[in-house]
């Protein structure tokens, strides 16, 4: 370890030229004796270079000669597992040989993430690797920045990765520059893969459009390692329908091996092609699929999705009389990706709670609408709207009404208590932040909430105390802040006591408490349950991560006897939905369970041809809040929103907040005018299609996705500067934006990002010179991660990574503990310590140069004393015990003393003082005595007393040698 | 300095007036152990035991980690399964043998102390053979085993014969006596007396071997009360030393249910603790702390006998 000074500000140390100038004023002063002097020197000096110090910013620089190493160790699956466990030993090996005591070594690895498997410590202690990180990517930019991040402070710093290069998330090459840029050294050890038997689907096409009965050719490549059987398995997939075409034992060669199945299909819509292969000599299968898809021309097609069966049905019979090609699904049957549905020109929920959805499917939903051009439809009932948990998703931001009703003047108020034991889930304490926010979310200022825990502190305790939410301000504080420190709850009963204690007393319509656990904790005392049984306040419990499957019961026994409901849940991505429905429940004031009439207010083209007055009368409805763009054909007695529509993105919604069944459109069951009114509004939400003559292909290389357009008219002409543009929209339902370039005669072509595992959606505009516009849908399926993808390791890159790090490949005899490095100094600033070193100086300089001890006097008393006492007189010699000549240099003359016997007095006085006395003056002889009594540190020299008559002593005696010498 | 002195033994007195618990044994802790999965380092450590001079952890990495009585590390091994959860109790009974109840995965594992997996009995179920989470275990002179059990509705302590045959039971579930409400831990006193850990209904009970109840500790006045009592360990001189995982505290009872000590505090630094729950003590009278949350361990001695 080495320290040298530096100073932040070095030109303030020109300041120090003061120094000789200040040392030169105080020894000037002639008024204090040579020691007093000198030290108020000494100390003022110390003091103004401390603060000229201070000033220039002083810091110490501290150079560590300890050197840290991190392993990062490719845990991805791509590195086969005994590569991965020579590479453990591999570290190992290192580390008996050449770690040294100034030494220190740590690992991390990295999959799909990257973490810290041991902290950087003197000694390595790996054995095996404990953490798990996923296999499915390799994110080497994720470890280096981890590394980077962990790295001891002051230290020498190298990275050694142990990896087969083949990147598939984020850029090492970037991370690799930044770490040198702070002076780590990167060195590679490059892992040997391959050599293992491989079977993989690389390819999978087929034309993006394509004519009923129009035949056309699927093209299928397989990639075999070796030479090997398989069975080729092919699924065509229309809507929710999915059949399997053949399937089909193939002999494999080594390399590509390109197979063409002929296709024909004789209805309208968008079919998806699933392609597998299974062989025995195979070592990953998560690269054995892939898909391909093309759309038919055809009729348009209307999927009716709904809540229960009879929901449904009286529905799709208008719909079916109205010459509406209907397929239905329920909730859990609807398609789950924007592929499937593509086949569908409209999409009709009627009384589809939220949570019956999953948050890919609602967010499905708002994308189809916006980047597809699907229509969507949402019918009303207890479960829909609001009361269904819509607030705050992706379907509510479509749809053309909000479910905040913030705006009405009286609703009942709810109160929901949320207790929170998540701190056995990854990331426990973030969930239940989410999910208690999630739940916040959906209440109105009137409305109560509170929020219990098990807290590491305070044990059972309220997290944020049961009250009204107001501006949701201070719930959303106490949340953040409390959930920080939810620990493992032992007994569910002190919470759920505290909740029903709180709830029985609170002045609210409808109770209700949500309970999230895994389960495990003690189960609440009967009587409790009892108690929340006859109060009505129902329990809902959400198990999550049990331990055994015993802990779902103790949650299911409290939700059924207080009629809660009941979750089991395994995505916790489903729990802020839950929240949202179970605090929604409390809101049941959404519904409005009267006799009424609705009244037109907006013209549309919805109710064209229906005549305003003939309606029949409805029972309820949910309320809601219109969209500022919205048109509302038709209101409530009490001014709410009964149907609304609207345009969004590329599509168009419709609400009609009353339901199509007996329970509040009984009236409207029986009435002529049904039929045409739902067919109305679905056709006018359907997708706006025109078949087009241009041909869209899409296919995947580095990890970018190409998407090119062959237009071509009818006459055999390319077509030019078209100009098409749209959008793709990944799997995470992320948009982005394309802008297709003309790269040739008709041939127009874009490229994107394709990183992420799962399909990506296109949907093209073009424009015609003719001003006429065509819409084009097509897909790209990226089936599996890179990660299965490579076979060989990516030299190429690891070179690159070492290059760009500053270091090497390091052989199994390298030595990566080598001090070749520089370590980067760490700086304390020591100004604040200058100061105060010159805070305290500055009285005692001022009391050195401003307060006189009179040691020669007490000290010349001691001595006085000790020759008095017997015995020791003998002891003192006598020349030795002199007193030193004490508090001035007009003291300094030795005679004072040693000639005291035999000087006569008035000479010693006038051999003292010399010419401040007058020689043969009553001063004189005053003064001789004084000497001679051992007084005289006391005395103070005449003029001594009065500096300014000294000065004018001399002037005088200055004006008289300088008479002029004319003078008389 | 004067009226600093003065304001902190005022402070002292009022604080020992407002409780009878005052904390003892601080300054002679010892602690070992860092978070991490090195050897000799913890990822919350959750069941400790001390047998012939050596102090066993299990932590929730699924490692059995062997030390000396000052903190040395010797030796480890693992469980063959911690992804559910690891076990909550180990005990050795006579002969070269070491009992762990592997909670989670309901099953008891028998060791041999050079760490051969030689038992492995037990299924999931709530008949009278099978256990839900068997919490802990403890081997009486002639063999027999009491194993603490809880999960839904199953609170109870099984007795099995040296065969491993089902024997009896007792409990329910429930805050009446002779209930429970989550058992954590039992301790078997050399006269017979079996202490078990009713964790959330705050206290321990005290039964002879047939299930007779004897006494409660620790419900009586709220002086004597505990706090989510997760593990139990006796003393040589027969006291109970209780590992109070809501109190982060070890607290010390007499066999009759009087307290007599409480050691630690809450809180990070040595002599704190935070989230116990493991107890384990010596012949000599060290007892070793699983300070979970704290990932490490921590022992001292006991002052001497009561």
């Amino acid at each position: 370890m080495t320290w040298f000074p530096r100073f932040a500000e070095p030109w303030m140390l020109l300041l120090l030229v003061l120094l000789p100038w200040s040392i030169f004023l105080g020894l000037r002063i002639r008024s204090m004796s040579g020691g007093r002097r000198w030290t108020a020197v000494v100390l003022r000096t110390i003091i103004l270079a401390c603060l000229i110090a201070a000033l220039a910013g002083m810091e110490i620089l501290k150079q560590n000669d300890r050197l840290a190493v991190f392993f990062l160790l490719d845990q991805s699956n791509s590195v086969p597992e005994e590569t991965r466990l020579a590479a453990v030993q591999w570290v190992r090996n290192y580390c008996d040989t050449h770690m040294g005591s100034r030494d220190e070594a740590g690992v991390i690895v990295f999959g799909e993430e990257a973490s810290v498997e041991l902290r950087v410590e003197p000694r390595l202690g790996l054995r095996e690797i404990r953490s798990y990180v996923g296999g499915n990517e390799t994110n080497l930019a994720g470890a280096l920045r981890l590394a980077m991040a962990a790295f001891p402070e002051g230290y020498m710093r190298r990275i050694v990765v142990f990896s087969d290069g083949n990147e598939t998330l984020g850029n090492a090459l970037d991370d690799v520059k930044s770490a040198r840029a702070e002076g780590i050294e990167v060195d590679v050890v490059p892992l040997q893969t391959g050599g293992r038997q491989e079977v993989r689907i690389r390819e999978v096409s087929a034309p993006s459009q394509t004519s009923t009965e129009e035949p056309f050719q699927l093209r299928i490549v397989v990639q075999a390692e070796q030479e090997c059987a398989g069975t080729l398995q092919v699924y065509q997939r229309a809507g929710t329908e999915r059949r399997m075409v053949r399937p089909q034992v193939v002999q494999l060669q080594k390399g590509d091996n390109v197979f063409l199945l002929t296709q024909e299909l004789p209805r309208a819509g968008f079919y998806e092609y699933e392609v597998a292969i299974a062989s025995e000599a195979d070592t990953f299968s998560q690269n054995n699929q892939g898909r391909a898809f093309t759309m038919v021309e055809g009729e348009p097609v209307v999927l009716c999705v709904a809540g229960s069966p009879e929901n449904g049905e009286r529905l799709e019979q208008a719909l079916t009389a109205e010459g509406l090609q209907i397929e239905h699904a329920d909730p859990f049957g609807m398609p789950n990706s924007l592929a499937q549905l593509q086949n569908y020109d409209a999409v009709v929920l009627s009384d589809v709670s939220s949570t019956q959805l999953s948050p890919d499917q609602l967010s499905i939903l708002e994308a189809m609408v916006r980047d597809l051009g699907i229509g969507l439809v949402m019918i009303g009932g207890p479960n829909s709207f609001g009361a269904g948990g819509y607030l705050d998703t992706p379907v509510e931001r479509a749809l053309p009404v909000d479910m905040d009703i913030k705006q009405r003047k009286v609703l009942p108020r709810g109160a929901l208590v949320v207790v929170m034991h998540t701190c056995e889930i990854p990331s426990g304490n973030v969930w239940a932040r989410d999910i208690a926010l999630a739940a916040l979310n959906v209440l109105a200022s009137q409305d109560l909430m509170g929020a219990l825990g098990y807290m590491y502190d305070t044990s059972d305790s309220w997290i944020f105390q049961l009250q009204p939410v107001g501006d949701k301000s201070k719930a959303r504080q106490a949340i953040v802040r409390g959930s920080t420190t939810i620990g493992d709850m032992p007994a569910t009963g002190p919470t759920l006591n505290m909740a029903y204690k709180a709830l029985s007393g609170a002045d609210a319509a409808v109770k209700r408490v949500v309970l999230i656990s895994d389960g495990d904790p003690g189960a609440p005392p009967s009587s409790l349950i009892s108690a929340y049984a006859s109060a009505k306040i129902a329990i809902s419990t959400v198990c999550i991560a049990p331990h055994s499957a015993s802990d779902q019961g103790m949650l299911r026994t409290v939700a059924e006897a207080t009629g809660g409901n009941y979750y089991f849940v395994t995505d916790p991505q489903r729990l802020p939905q839950i929240f949202t429905k179970e605090a929604s429940v409390v809101k049941k004031g959404m519904l409005v369970e009267e006799e009424f009439v609705p009244k037109p207010l907006h013209d549309s083209e919805l109710l064209s041809g229906l005549g305003e007055t003939t309606l029949p009368a409805l029972l309820g409805y949910v309320v809601t809040s219109p969209k500022e763009n919205a048109t509302i054909p038709l209101i409530s007695h009490e001014g709410d929103p009964v149907l609304a529509h609207w345009r969004y993105g590329l599509g168009k919604t419709v609400a009609f907040t009353s339901d199509a069944t007996s329970r509040w459109a009984v009236n409207w069951l029986g009435w002529e005018g049904f039929n045409r009114y739902w067919a109305q509004a679905v056709r006018w939400a359907l997708r706006e299609t025109k078949p087009s003559n241009v041909l869209v292909e899409t296919r995947r290389e580095n990890g970018l996705g190409h998407v090119r357009i062959d237009a071509v008219d009818e006459q055999g002409q390319f077509i030019n500067f078209l100009r098409p543009k749209g959008v793709v929209t990944a799997p995470n339902f992320e948009q982005r934006e394309l802008e297709l370039v003309q790269t040739g005669p008709g041939v127009y072509e874009a490229v994107f990002p394709s990183r992420d595992t799962g399909l990506y959606m296109m949907n093209l505009m073009y424009q015609n010179e003719d001003g006429s516009s065509g819409l084009l849908s097509t897909g790209m399926a990226v089936d599996y991660s890179d990660e299965y993808l490579y076979h060989t390791t990516n030299v190429p890159l690891l070179e690159q990574v070492a290059t760009a790090g500053g270091g090497t490949f390091l052989p199994e005899t390298g030595n990566p503990f080598e001090h070749t490095l520089t370590a980067p100094p760490t700086v304390t600033p020591i100004w604040q310590y200058l100061l105060a070193t010159a805070i305290c100086l500055f009285p005692l300089e001022i009391f050195v140069r401003r307060v006189v001890i009179p040691f020669g006097w007490a000290f010349g008393a001691l001595l006085r004393f000790a020759r008095k006492a017997p015995g020791l007189r003998q002891l003192l010699p006598q020349p030795a015990l002199r007193p030193a000549p004490v508090t001035g240099r007009y003291f300094a003359a030795a005679p004072v003393v040693s000639g005291m016997a035999t000087a006569a007095p008035p000479a010693l006085a006038r051999e003292t003082f010399g010419e401040h006395l007058a020689p043969g003056t009553t001063q004189e002889t005053e003064v001789a005595a004084a000497l001679l009594d051992g007084k005289a540190d006391a005395l103070k020299p005449p003029g001594h007393t009065a500096y300014t008559q000294q000065l004018f002593a001399a002037k005088q005696r200055a004006k008289t040698q300088r008479k002029p010498p004319d003078e008389p | 300095m004067r009226r600093r002195g003065f304001l902190k033994l005022t402070a002292s007195l009022f604080l020992a007036g407002c409780t009878d618990r005052s904390s003892s044994g601080r300054g002679a802790w010892q602690c070992w152990g860092t978070p991490g999965t090195r050897d000799g380092s913890f990822v919350r450590p959750r069941a400790i035991a001390v047998n012939e001079a050596e102090v066993f952890v299990i932590d929730t990495t699924g490692r059995v980690q062997v030390f000396t009585e000052d903190g040395q590390f010797l030796r480890l091994w693992n469980l063959p399964e911690f992804q559910n959860g690891t076990p909550t109790g180990i005990t050795f009974p006579t002969g070269d043998r070491i009992v762990i109840a592997d909670t989670h995965y309901s099953r008891i594992l028998e060791y041999t102390r050079d760490a051969r997996l030689a038992h492995q009995w037990g299924a999931y179920g709530s008949g009278p053979d099978q256990f839900i989470y068997p919490t802990d275990a403890e081997c009486d002179a002639a063999g027999n085993y009491y194993i603490s059990e809880y999960g839904q509705d199953a609170e109870r302590v099984h007795v099995f014969t040296p065969e491993r045959k089902f024997a009896r039971q007792w409990g329910a579930a429930g805050s009446a006596t002779g209930s429970f409400n989550r058992v954590m831990a039992l301790a078997l006193a050399p006269d017979g007396r079996l202490h078990v850990a009713d964790t959330a209904n705050h206290r321990v009970q005290c039964f002879q071997c047939d299930g007779t109840f004897v006494r409660t500790i620790g419900a009586d006045t709220a002086d004597t009360s505990m706090k989510y009592p997760h593990d139990l360990a006796l003393a040589p001189d027969g006291t109970l030393l209780v590992a109070e995982y809501g109190a982060h505290r070890v607290s010390r009872y007499r066999s009759d249910g009087a307290l007599l000590a409480a050691y630690g505090e809450p809180g990070r630094g040595p002599g704190q603790l935070h989230g116990p729950r493991g107890v384990a003590v010596s012949p000599a009278g060290q007892v070793f702390v699983a300070d979970t949350d704290n990932h490490r361990i921590q022992s001292f001695f006991l002052e001497g006998p009561a």
